[in-house]
C-alpha cells in the first residue's frame, strides 16, 4: 500500500500542477477566458474516467497490479507530449472562431488532447478508491494531500523553469509512480510502459515551444512591426514577461492632438502578450509627455506632494509625478512583484533608474493591501491605473475582478487623504459610455457615504479625443482651481467635462462625443437618481439647454434616456467587484432590434464565453453522468440518492472553494497566492478530513449531521468571519497566514470526511456505485465554476456562497437514502 | 440542389484545364456571380444603413472585394462582415469602408493618403474616385499582398509604401483626406501637419483589439477638432 499511496500522491501533485500549467500555456498563447474553457473541459476527463471505470470496473479492478503502473506511464507520457501534439495536429486561434468553421475542429482537438492525460490520471485515482475502497480514508487523504503540495510545487518551480518545459518536468512525477508500483514479479508491460514514456517525457523536455501568441494578441502586433525583437523574457506565476523593442513602438497614449514633437520610442513591456506598460524612463521637470495628455490634470488642479501611484506598472505615472515640482514623496504600488523586481533589482537601466531614485518607494502588494495599511500614511494625490484599455474592452475583462475600483477602495483611497488630497482616474473612452459612467456613479456612492452633500463639487473632469481623466477631493475645488482646469484642457484641445460651474457650450468644443446623450448620462450618474433628475439645485448642468447634439438631446433630465436599460452601471463592490461587466441579458433583443449587425461592440465577450463553458459543462456532464445511468435505469437501488449526493459533495466543495479564493485574493492580494493558498489549505485540512473519517461509522444520521456543520461553517463564514478578514487586511504576512488557515480549515476538515464516508456507506451495498459517485463528483465539481461565475456576475459572491451551502444541505438530506436497498 | 458534373466530359474538362493555367482567378461566370453579390451588398448593407455619397456607393459597386481577400474567403467576400487576412489584421465590413470613404467625402481633384494598406480593398474603393491616392502599410508581407491585389485589380494608379506610417508621406502632403485604417491609440502629429487647411481625417481609435471608435478629425486653422462617430464592429477585427 506504501508503494501505491506514494504513486497517487506523486500524481495527484503532477494533475493540479499540470492543470495550473496548461491554464498559463493557454493564457499565453490566447486569452485566460480561453484556457479556462479547455481547462474545464480538460477535466471532464476525470469524470470520462469515473465512467469508464463503472463500465469496466471488473476487468480494471482483476488487473489492478498490471494496470496502475501502466496508466501512470500513460498519464506521465501524455502530459508530457500535450504541447507539441497540438502544435503539430494545428493551434486554434480563440477569435478564428467567428470567422474560419475549421476552428471548431481545431477546437475540439484542444480539447480532446488536453483531456487525455486528466483522463488517464483520473482512472488512475479512481481505480484505487475502487480497489482500496475500506481504506479510502487514508488513500483519500493522500489524493488530497498530493494536490495540495502539487499547487504549491508549481508556484515555486514557475519562478525557476521556463513555462515551456514545466509539462516535461511534471510527467516526471507520475512516471516516478510507476516505477513504485511495478509488480517486482511480471515486470514486464509496465516496465516497457515507463521506458517507453520516459523517452517521450526527454524529447518533450528537449524540444517542445510554447505555442505561437495568437495573431490577435498585443505583442503579436509589435513582433510584426519591422525590426522588432524580443529582448528579455522571464516566467513567473504572475505570468510571462516580454520586453520588445522596435523602431515603431512609440509611447503616445491619447496625446494631445495638439502636440507636434516627436513621441519618444520606448521598449513595450508585456504580460502573457497583452500590454503591460512602457519603459518610459525619467524626464526632465516639465518634460513629460503625460503633460500632454489628460492625466495632467491633477497637477493643473493642486500641487501635490505626496503622491501614490497604485497599479504603477512599468512606472509612467512615477516618472510623471517626479517630474512635476519635486514632489516630496512618490510611492509606486504594483502587484506584480516580478515585473517590479525586473526594474528594482535586475535591470533598474531599463527605466532609467526611475524606482532608484531616494523620493520613490516601491511596494509589490496589491493596492487594497497597501491602502490598508496605515502605516503608509496619508497622500496628497492617488492615482489610480488607467481604466480599460484604448477604445474600450469590448468586454473581454467582463469577468476579472477589480478590486482596486469598488466603493470600498476608493472609500478607504479617500479616507487616506491629507487634507485638500485628490485620487486621480483615468478612462480610456469607449462608445456606448459605460466605465465614465460606472465611475462617476461609484464616486458619488463613496462621496455620500463621506458625508458630502455636493458630490460634484468634489469632482473635476476633463475630456479629450480618446481618453477622460476624472478627479475627486475631499475638499470642494476653488473658482481658482477650476479656472487653471480650463485654461490647461483648452490649451491642449481638451474639453471640461465635469467643472462645478460647468457651462454647456464648453463640453464638446474641441471633441464630439458619439453619444448624445452622454453629458446627461454622466450627470445623471454623478448626481444621483439614475434614470430620474439630480438631485439639487445644481441639475441646472444637464438642462436642455446641453444640447447641442441634436435633437435627440432635448430630452429632459428627469426622463428616461434611450439605451437606460442597457447597461448595469450600479457601482462594483467586494462582493460583486466586475467593474467592467456592463450587459445587461435582458437588454440583448433590444439592443439587436436597435442595432442590427452593429450589436456586437455591445457584447461582452467574457460574459458569453462563461455561458459558452457553463453550456458545454452542462452537455458533458449529462453526457457523462447521465448516460450509465439510462442504461441501468433511475430507480434501480438509490441511484437517486447517490447521483444527490455526490452532485451535492462535487459543486458544494468547487463552489466554495471559487469562494474562499474570491476572499482570499482581496486579503493576500493575488489571485494567484490566493489559489494557492486555498488549493493548499482546503486540500490538506480535507485530507486530515478524510483520514479522521476513518473514525467514523458511515451512518446516514453521522453524514447527515456533518454535511449540516458544513452548511453552516460556509454560512457563517460569509457572514460572521468576512469582518475579521476586513479589519485584518493590512496586517503582516504571517498574521495573514494564519487568519487564512482558520478561516478555511474547519469547513475543509468537515468537507473533506463527506467524500469518503459516502464511498464508505455506498461500499455496503452498492459497491458498483463507487466510479460512477466518482464521476459525479468530478463533474459536478468541474462544471460548477462556470455557472458560479455567472451567478456571481448577477448576484455576488455571497450569493455563491449560499449556493454551496445549498448544495452541502442536498448532501445531509441525501445521505440516508444513500446505501438504501 | 448541387451541381452535376456534365454528362459531356468535355466542357468540365475544359473549365478544369482552364482553373489549372489561371490559378487563383475566377471563372467569368464567378465573375457575373459576383457581380451580382455586390450589387446585393450595396444595396441591403449600404444604402440601407443611410450611406448616400453617390461615388462612394458607386466605388463600392465597382471594385472587386473578392479580389482583396484570401483564396479561401472568396465565397463569403461580400458578407456582412470583416474577413481575416493574416498578421492580426482583417478587410473591414464593405459598411465600415463605405462609411469612411462617405466621411472623409472625396471630391475631384483630391489627394488621399491611407494609413494600412491591409488588403488593399479601401485604398481601391479611394482608387475609383480618385486619381491620386497614396497608402502606406508598415508590415512587409501586407504590403506585398496589398500591392499585388490593388495591381491585379487594375489599381496601377494607387502608390504603395512599405513605410512606417506614423512620418505619412511629405512629398505629397498635404492631403486633403487622410483615412487611417489600421486601429490607434495615438494620432501622429505628423498626419496632422500633412493635413490641408479643412482637411478630414478618419481614423478607429482604440486598440487592435478590442471595440474602436471610428472618429473624425477636422483641421482648422491651428485648432483641431474630433467627433466620435460610432463604435466600430467587433474586437480584433476592425482592420480597415
Amino acid at each position: 500500500m506504501t508503494g501505491i499511496s506514494i504513486a497517487l500522491g506523486l500524481t495527484s501533485a503532477a494533475v493540479i500542477a499540470f492543470q495550473l500549467v496548461i491554464m498559463q500555456i493557454l493564457s499565453v498563447a490566447q486569452w485566460h477566458h480561453f484556457a479556462w474553457m479547455v481547462i474545464s473541459v480538460a477535466m471532464l476527463g476525470f469524470g470520462a474516467a469515473g465512467t469508464a471505470l463503472f463500465l469496466w470496473r471488473r476487468v480494471l479492478s482483476r488487473s489492478f497490479d498490471r494496470v496502475f503502473p501502466l496508466l501512470l506511464a500513460a498519464t506521465g507520457a501524455s502530459m508530457a507530449a500535450t504541447t507539441a501534439v497540438t502544435q503539430r495536429l494545428g493551434t486554434f486561434d480563440a477569435f478564428l472562431l467567428f470567422f474560419e468553421p475549421a476552428q471548431v475542429g481545431f477546437l475540439l482537438m484542444t480539447y480532446t488532447v488536453y483531456a487525455v492525460p486528466f483522463f488517464l490520471a483520473g482512472l488512475a485515482i479512481s481505480l484505487v478508491f475502487y480497489v482500496k475502497v475500506e481504506g479510502i480514508s487514508r488513500v483519500y487523504f493522500v489524493n488530497l494531500a498530493g494536490s495540495g503540495l502539487g499547487a504549491a510545487l508549481i508556484l515555486g518551480l514557475m519562478h525557476i523553469s521556463p513555462l515551456e518545459y514545466l509539462p516535461g518536468i511534471l510527467a516526471l512525477l507520475p512516471l516516478l509512480g510507476a516505477v513504485l508500483v511495478v509488480p517486482r514479479a511480471r515486470p514486464f508491460p509496465g516496465a516497457l510502459a515507463i521506458a517507453v514514456a520516459g523517452i517521450v517525457t526527454l524529447l518533450a523536455l528537449r524540444a517542445s515551444p510554447l505555442p505561437a501568441p495568437s495573431q490577435y494578441k498585443e505583442i503579436s502586433a509589435a513582433l510584426d512591426l519591422p525590426g522588432a525583437r524580443v529582448t528579455h523574457r522571464s516566467t513567473s506565476p504572475y505570468g510571462q514577461i516580454e520586453v520588445v523593442r522596435a523602431e515603431a513602438l512609440r509611447y503616445a497614449p491619447g496625446l494631445s492632438l495638439q502636440y507636434r514633437r516627436e513621441p519618444p520610442v520606448r521598449d513595450v513591456v508585456f504580460n502573457n502578450g497583452s500590454y503591460f506598460g512602457t519603459l518610459a524612463g525619467t524626464s526632465p521637470p516639465g518634460e513629460h509627455i503625460l503633460d500632454h495628455t489628460t492625466r495632467v490634470l491633477p497637477y493643473a488642479a493642486r500641487q501635490p506632494r505626496r503622491i501614490a501611484v497604485l497599479g504603477a506598472a512599468t512606472g509612467e505615472d512615477v516618472a510623471h509625478a517626479l517630474s512635476r515640482a519635486a514632489p516630496e514623496h512618490v510611492a509606486a504600488v504594483e502587484p506584480h512583484r516580478s515585473a517590479l523586481r525586473l526594474l528594482t533589482d535586475r535591470h533598474p537601466e531599463w527605466n532609467g533608474h526611475l524606482y532608484e531614485n531616494p523620493a520613490v518607494s516601491t511596494h509589490g502588494r496589491s493596492v487594497r493591501q497597501f491602502l490598508a495599511d496605515r502605516s503608509y500614511g496619508e497622500y496628497d494625490l492617488f492615482v489610480a491605473p488607467p481604466i480599460g484599455e484604448f477604445g474600450g474592452t469590448s468586454g473581454v475583462h467582463a469577468l476579472a475582478e477589480q478590486y482596486h475600483l469598488t466603493v470600498e477602495a476608493f472609500s478607504t483611497m479617500y479616507r487616506r487623504l491629507t487634507p485638500g488630497g485628490m485620487i486621480a482616474a483615468t478612462v480610456w473612452l469607449e462608445d456606448p459610455a459605460r466605465p465614465s459612467l460606472k465611475l462617476a456613479a461609484t464616486w458619488r456612492e463613496v462621496l455620500l457615504r463621506e458625508g458630502v452633500e455636493k458630490p460634484d463639487h468634489h469632482v473635476l473632469a476633463i475630456r479629450g479625443w480618446n481618453s477622460a481623466t476624472f478627479l475627486m477631493s475631499n475638499r470642494p475645488f476653488s473658482d481658482r482651481e477650476t479656472q487653471s482646469v480650463r485654461e490647461t484642457a483648452a490649451a491642449l484641445g481638451f474639453d471640461p467635462l465635469l467643472l462645478p460651474d460647468i457651462r454647456e457650450d464648453e463640453r464638446a468644443r474641441f471633441n464630439r462625443p458619439g453619444d448624445p446623450h452622454f453629458f446627461q448620462r454622466l450627470d445623471r450618474a454623478l448626481g444621483g437618481a439614475p434614470g430620474g433628475a439630480r438631485a439639487g439645485p445644481e441639475s441646472a448642468r444637464a438642462g436642455p439647454e446641453s444640447a447641442g447634439t441634436g435633437p435627440e438631446s432635448a430630452a429632459l433630465p428627469g426622463d428616461s434616456l434611450p439605451g437606460d436599460s442597457w447597461f448595469d452601471l450600479r457601482p462594483a463592490r467586494d462582493n460583486r467587484p466586475f467593474f467592467f461587466h456592463f450587459l445587461r441579458p435582458a437588454a440583448i433583443p433590444e439592443l439587436r432590434e436597435s442595432f442590427g449587425t452593429r450589436t456586437l461592440p455591445y457584447l461582452e465577450l467574457g460574459y458569453f464565453l462563461a455561458l459558452a463553458s457553463a453550456l458545454q459543462a452542462l452537455l458533458a456532464a449529462v453526457l457523462l453522468i447521465l448516460a450509465p445511468l439510462a442504461a441501468t435505469g433511475w430507480n434501480r437501488g438509490s441511484r437517486r440518492w447517490t447521483l444527490l449526493y455526490f452532485a451535492g459533495t462535487g459543486a458544494g466543495y468547487m463552489l466554495f472553494e471559487i469562494v474562499l479564493i474570491q476572499r482570499l485574493s482581496l486579503y493576500l492580494g493575488q489571485p494567484v497566492y490566493a489559489a494557492a493558498a486555498v488549493l493548499g489549505t482546503l486540500m490538506l485540512t480535507s485530507g486530515a478530513g478524510s483520514l479522521l473519517s476513518g473514525r467514523f461509522r458511515p451512518t446516514g444520521k453521522t453524514i447527515a449531521g456533518i454535511a449540516l456543520v458544513v452548511a453552516a461553517l460556509i454560512l457563517a463564514s460569509g457572514i460572521l468571519l468576512r469582518p475579521i478578514l476586513v479589519r485584518t487586511l493590512g496586517y503582516p504576512l504571517p498574521v495573514r497566514a494564519l487568519v487564512t488557515i482558520l478561516y478555511t480549515a474547519p469547513a475543509g476538515l468537515c468537507m473533506g470526511m463527506l467524500f469518503p464516508l459516502g464511498l464508505r456507506r455506498l461500499a455496503k451495498t452498492h459497491d458498483s456505485h463507487i466510479p460512477w459517485a466518482c464521476a459525479i463528483d468530478s463533474c459536478l465539481a468541474v462544471s460548477a465554476s462556470a455557472p458560479a461565475v455567472l451567478i456571481a456576475l448577477s448576484g455576488g459572491f455571497a450569493v455563491v456562497g449560499g449556493v454551496a451551502a445549498g448544495a452541502y444541505l442536498l448532501v445531509a438530506a441525501a445521505a440516508p437514502g444513500l446505501a438504501s436497498s | 440542389m448541387r451541381n452535376r458534373i456534365p454528362a459531356c466530359p468535355f466542357p468540365f474538362l475544359s473549365a478544369l484545364a482552364l482553373l489549372l493555367v489561371l490559378p487563383g482567378t475566377a471563372l467569368p461566370a464567378d465573375e457575373s456571380q459576383f457581380a451580382r453579390q455586390r450589387e446585393t451588398m450595396v444595396r441591403t448593407q449600404i444604402e440601407r444603413r443611410n450611406v448616400t455619397h453617390p461615388a462612394t456607393l458607386d466605388a463600392m459597386s465597382r471594385v472587386p472585394r473578392h479580389l482583396f481577400v484570401r483564396e479561401e474567403n472568396r465565397d463569403r467576400a461580400y458578407s456582412d462582415g470583416p474577413l481575416p487576412i493574416g498578421h492580426g489584421q482583417t478587410i473591414s465590413q464593405p459598411y465600415i469602408v463605405a462609411l469612411m470613404t462617405q466621411l472623409v467625402d472625396p471630391g475631384p481633384g483630391d489627394r488621399v493618403l491611407e494609413i494600412g494598406t491591409g488588403s488593399g480593398y479601401q485604398a481601391a474603393v479611394l482608387g475609383e474616385i480618385l486619381r491620386e491616392v497614396y497608402t502606406i502599410e508598415i508590415v512587409e508581407p501586407l504590403y506585398r499582398w496589398g500591392s499585388a491585389n490593388l495591381r491585379s485589380a487594375g489599381y496601377d494608379h494607387v502608390r504603395v509604401k512599405h513605410a512606417d506610417g506614423y512620418y505619412g508621406w511629405e512629398e505629397h502632403a498635404p492631403f486633403d483626406a487622410i483615412v487611417v485604417t489600421a486601429a490607434a491609440s495615438s494620432i501622429p502629429p505628423p498626419l496632422i501637419d500633412q493635413l490641408a487647411e479643412g482637411g478630414k481625417m478618419i481614423i478607429p481609435v482604440g486598440s487592435p483589439f478590442r471595440t474602436q471608435v471610428l472618429t473624425l478629425v477636422r483641421r482648422e486653422g491651428n485648432d483641431i477638432f474630433t467627433e466620435q462617430i460610432l463604435p466600430v464592429r467587433f474586437v480584433p477585427f476592425v482592420r480597415q
